[in-house]
């Protein structure tokens, strides 16, 4: 991937995460389902995630601690941190502005200039 | 299994790197697996559900070694905070664990704080009077040359003729200056005080990089021109005007001479010690080549002490050839800073103070290393759980040199107290008025880093053998044992006993250091000088080599001043003396400035014309010493003629020459005969003196760097009258202190010569003498009891331990029959052993290194056998004493509830 791809991909990644959380913690399996089911795509590369995790935790946007897991296994749980929401708050709009300004670009049909 | 991170905190389990790698292996398996569970729910067989689920993974090495790198700084991270957590964690622990035992932290503090404040103090002084730097901008530069000669009167500078060969050809110096001071007395209201006039030439200001506060220093012109300006001291400026800027250019009158103010000298200043005032140097008479003065020069940048030295050297050579075969020896000395800071010859060496006060710290550090010790002995089951609960040795060892460390600060808190008021006590009870200015006491940085290094010291010297031994142990033993494994209760015995030994020996050494010097003391104070010198006063007067260039004029000035004394209320009696070569005085005097260099080429003493029983003077058995005297002389310093007469206003020229002679001059010459009537000649040619009588001794103390004497000088007195004195001196016995003649002498001074400036001292050297022995034997003598203390706790307590770890036995010992008595009788006998070997060490190492303090000591030898004894048994006694209450203690013990205890 070469790297404008992968900052985008990183970027909107870490967003992806920070939205995940923000219904309570996860460990990083149901980060990664609700992502597939929010995005209605496969994850092409599940790993990516856990780098993408610990890194926001290293940011400080997002906390772990050792858990239980629904079928009683221990688990890695994720949750956000007031830092991480707001970091939420602030990108969503631009992302969203972006991807729209991209996608309008992208469908257009005629010159506008 | 993983323990909450509070209780691994509290057990000092650190978080290793592996533990991160393994905590992310676990949440990628996890992932994977859960993925291959949803497959397999799914509808996937298992083989490929599993497949697939490390397919949609992805590079999962890739993706843990990023995880590990983003995860490692917060490790790393949390690895500092965890160690800054443990150390702060160790110390409220050994805060609470200190507090817990009161009496423990009480003693380990209050001793370690003796041997710091020790230290502190001692170095902090010894800083301040010989290694502060000085508060002058050229002072590392600047340097002050003394000359001596085989026939000098005086010196504390160089003669004219000298300066003037410095300054032309000494190339290490870029200036070379010249300086006087002289005193005279200062009138204010109705009171006066003696005030220190610093003269200088122009040249001086640059040398010493010297400005003045407000107004100006004499300039150049003035200085030239010997215009009546001076520049008063910060202090005098203060006192007397109250520091108004207007003093400046008002007048004051310093002896007989009105003169201007032009300025105010810098705070603090003073040169070589206390100057009151500074004026223009006269200027020099060109024919007194042998009036003394003061240089300074100031050495070139890149120019070294040695050069100077060097070339200083070749001076002299030149100046003797060119003064003749036959002329005196001369030769220069340089003084490293230019300010005599060792003005006092005998102010004991630096080293000696610290020697002692490293001595005190040892002993207190070798005391609560014990403590320490048998401390660690008992917390050793503690430290037996920790260590099975997963805390590693090197984290034991931390925690228990954190206790040191915190213990060791405390003593430094309270020894940099201690010093601090010990500085301020010493200065209360030494003179400090001889001191220069510059010399301050305080605390500065670097008596701090000092402290500090010491208090890390002590911590390691207190701390690190019970950290090392006190956690080195067999788990499971150590914890069966229910405390000690047993190895560190023999540790603590064998290291306390030799520690005691060595403290004892340590104590002992400071003790008969003190008790030497104490005994000097006494003999000093005690000493029969012959004559009551703490009434006599000598009134110098500084003679103006051109107002008085014929010396009768300076006799009769000298004469006047003596009458004059003698109708004072408190005067006694006054005479003249002066100290002089043997020349005779001739019907017409020449003036002093057209004479050549008064020389003496030959310094033997023949008695009856006699070579052959002639005797050097260099190898006399003490300095002889030579004085011109008035009639009035013997009464008024209370000496008693022994044989013949005193000198008498008969002695006139042209009588026959008369000598009086002390007991050891007439036993030295004429050991077998009446000395009466006997002739003595000073070097071939010089007169002969017929001994008309014989005094009794007179004993000074000079200290100095071979020491204190008080063997009697052979002493020969002349007539005034018979023979010259360039410097005559009025003696004055006072009924009251000698220091009230002062005043009286310059009052009466001033009606007979206005112009001339003069100097009361209290005669003979004793003070200086008393006030070293007082200063370096109370320090010694209070670090050699301190020591003792120190040392009788540390062996109370290392036997009381003994007797603890030892109850069991002693028990058994009861119930089988033993007596108490004999009980304790074996455990003092026991630590008699050791006692005696440290009173023992402590003697040898006292003989060996009282050697060191023979300067010091003043009709007392170093291997004083009383001294020696007192020590040892007092030692002895109070180790015993020391023993027995444990001992007691042990006998008393309930075998019962000894052996149940197991």
């Amino acid at each position: 991937m070469a790297d404008t791809e992968l900052n985008i991909f990183r970027e909107s990644l870490d967003l992806l995460i920070l939205k995940s959380l923000t219904w309570g913690p996860r460990h990083g399996y149901a980060i990664g389902e609700w992502i597939e089911h929010a995005t209605e795509q496969l994850l092409v590369d599940e790993g990516t995630l856990y780098p993408a995790l610990h890194r926001l935790a290293r940011k400080r946007f997002v906390t772990s601690e050792w858990g239980l897991s629904a079928n009683n296994r221990r688990a890695r749980y994720y949750s956000i941190t007031a830092a991480g929401r707001a970091l939420l708050r602030n990108h969503s709009p631009v992302w969203q502005r972006y991807a729209e300004g991209i996608g309008r670009a992208l469908r257009a049909t005629e010159n506008p200039v | 299994m993983r323990l909450p991170r509070g209780i691994r905190r509290a057990l000092h389990l650190r978080l290793t790197k592996q533990h991160v790698e393994h905590e992310i292996d676990d949440e990628l398996t996890f992932h994977i697996e859960q993925r291959t569970a949803q497959l397999i729910a799914a509808g996937a067989a298992p083989k490929h559900a599993r497949a697939e689920a490390v397919r949609r993974f992805g590079d999962r090495t890739a993706h843990r070694e990023q995880c590990v790198a983003e995860d490692v700084p917060t490790f790393r991270r949390e690895g500092l905070m965890t160690f800054i957590d443990d150390v702060a964690t160790d110390a409220r622990r050994s805060v609470r664990s200190l507090r817990r035992s009161p009496w423990y932290s009480l003693v380990a503090i209050s001793t370690l704080g003796v041997g710091i404040a020790a230290v502190t103090a001692i170095f902090s002084f010894v800083y301040s009077f010989y290694w502060r730097p000085l508060p002058f901008p050229n002072a590392d530069r600047t340097l002050s040359v003394v000359e001596r000669r085989t026939n000098a009167l005086c010196c504390t500078g160089v003669t004219m003729d000298a300066a003037k060969h410095i300054a032309a050809s000494v190339h290490s110096f870029d200036r070379v200056t010249r300086y006087d001071v002289v005193f005279g007395d200062l009138a204010t209201g109705n009171q006066a005080r003696q005030l220190s006039t610093l003269l200088v030439d122009s040249a001086f200001y640059d040398v010493l990089g010297l400005h003045a506060q407000i107004g100006h220093l004499p300039s150049p012109e003035e200085i030239r021109a010997n215009l009546p300006v001076v520049a008063i001291s910060d202090e005098l400026w203060r006192s007397v005007f109250g520091g108004d800027e207007r003093a400046v250019g008002r007048r004051i009158q310093i002896g007989t001479e009105q003169l201007r103010i032009v300025g105010v000298l810098p705070p603090r200043f003073g040169f070589p010690r206390r100057t009151d005032a500074l004026r223009p140097l006269p200027p020099s008479n060109a024919d007194d080549s042998l009036a003394s003065t003061g240089l300074l020069g100031r050495l070139k940048p890149g120019a070294t002490r040695r050069q100077a030295d060097a070339e200083l050297t070749t001076i002299a050579r030149r100046m003797h050839d060119d003064a003749g075969a036959r002329s005196t020896r001369i030769s220069f000395t340089i003084q490293a800073e230019m300010l005599d800071r060792r003005a006092n010859q005998a102010m004991p060496m630096p080293s000696l103070f610290i020697g002692a006060a490293i001595f005190l710290l040892l002993v207190a550090c070798s005391n609560v290393g014990n403590l320490v010790l048998v401390r660690a002995a008992e917390r050793r089951s503690e430290m037996a759980v920790r260590a099975a609960l997963g805390a590693s040795r090197w984290r034991l060892i931390g925690q228990t040199l954190t206790e040191s460390l915190v213990l060791s600060a405390a003593a430094g808190v309270v020894g940099v107290i201690g010093a601090v008021s010990l500085v301020k006590v010493g200065l209360l009870l030494i003179p400090t008025q001889g001191f220069p200015l510059w010399v301050r006491f305080g605390l500065d940085a670097r008596i701090l880093a000092v402290t500090t290094a010491v208090v890390a010291l002590a911590t390691i010297a207190v701390g690190l053998t019970p950290a090392l031994e006190g956690t080195r142990f067999d788990l499971a033993r150590a914890i069966k044992a229910g405390g000690d494994g047993g190895s560190l209760s023999a540790t603590v015995a064998r290291r306390g006993r030799r520690g005691l030994a060595g403290q004892l020996a340590l104590s002992i050494v400071l003790f008969i250091g003190a008790g030497l010097f104490l005994q000097s003391y006494r003999a000093v104070t005690h000493a029969d000088l012959g004559y009551p010198a703490d009434h006599l006063a000598s009134v110098m007067m500084f003679f103006d080599p051109n107002r008085y260039a014929k010396l009768p004029a300076r006799v009769r000035v000298a004469e006047s001043l003596a009458e004059a004394l003698r109708s004072n209320r408190g005067i006694v009696g006054t005479a003249i003396r002066g100290t002089s070569g043997n020349r005779l005085i001739e019907a017409s005097a020449v003036p002093v400035n057209k004479r050549h260099a008064a020389e003496r080429p030959d310094f033997r003493v023949i008695p009856d014309g006699d070579t052959t029983r002639a005797i050097s003077e260099s190898r006399l058995p003490a300095r002889m010493r030579q004085f011109v005297v008035s009639e009035y002389y013997f009464a008024t310093a209370r000496l008693r003629v022994l044989q013949g007469r005193g000198i008498e206003r008969t002695d006139v020229v042209g009588a026959t020459p008369v000598a009086v002679v002390s007991e050891r001059f007439a036993s030295t010459f004429w050991p077998h005969a009446n000395a009466l009537g006997h002739q003595f000649r000073e070097g071939a040619k010089g007169p002969d003196f017929t001994v008309v009588g014989v005094v009794q001794d007179v004993r000074d103390l000079y200290g100095g760097r071979v020491g204190y004497s008080a063997d009697p000088h052979p002493d020969v007195y002349l007539s005034y009258r018979q023979v010259e004195t360039y410097y005559p001196e009025v003696i004055a016995y006072t009924t009251g202190s000698s220091s009230a003649a002062g005043i009286l002498s310059a009052a009466a001074l001033h009606s007979i010569d206005p112009q001339l400036l003069s100097r009361t001292d209290p005669l003979g050297g004793s003070d200086e003498a008393r006030f070293v022995m007082k200063i370096f034997g109370s320090v010694i003598g209070t670090f050699g009891v301190a020591g003792l203390l120190l040392s009788i706790i540390g062996l109370y307590g290392v036997i009381a331990y003994t007797v603890a770890q030892r109850r069991r036995e002693i028990g058994v010992r009861l119930a089988l029959g033993a007596t108490p008595r004999l009980v304790s009788w074996e455990i003092v006998r026991d630590a008699m052993r050791f006692v005696a070997v440290g009173i023992l060490a402590g003697l040898v190492a006292a003989a060996i290194m009282s050697r060191l303090l023979l300067v010091f000591l003043f009709r007392v030898s170093p291997l004083d056998g009383p001294t020696y004894a007192v020590a040892a048994v007092l030692f002895a006694l109070v180790a015993i004493a020391g023993c027995w209450v444990p001992g007691r203690r042990a006998a008393r013990v309930d075998p019962m509830l000894a052996l149940r205890a197991e």
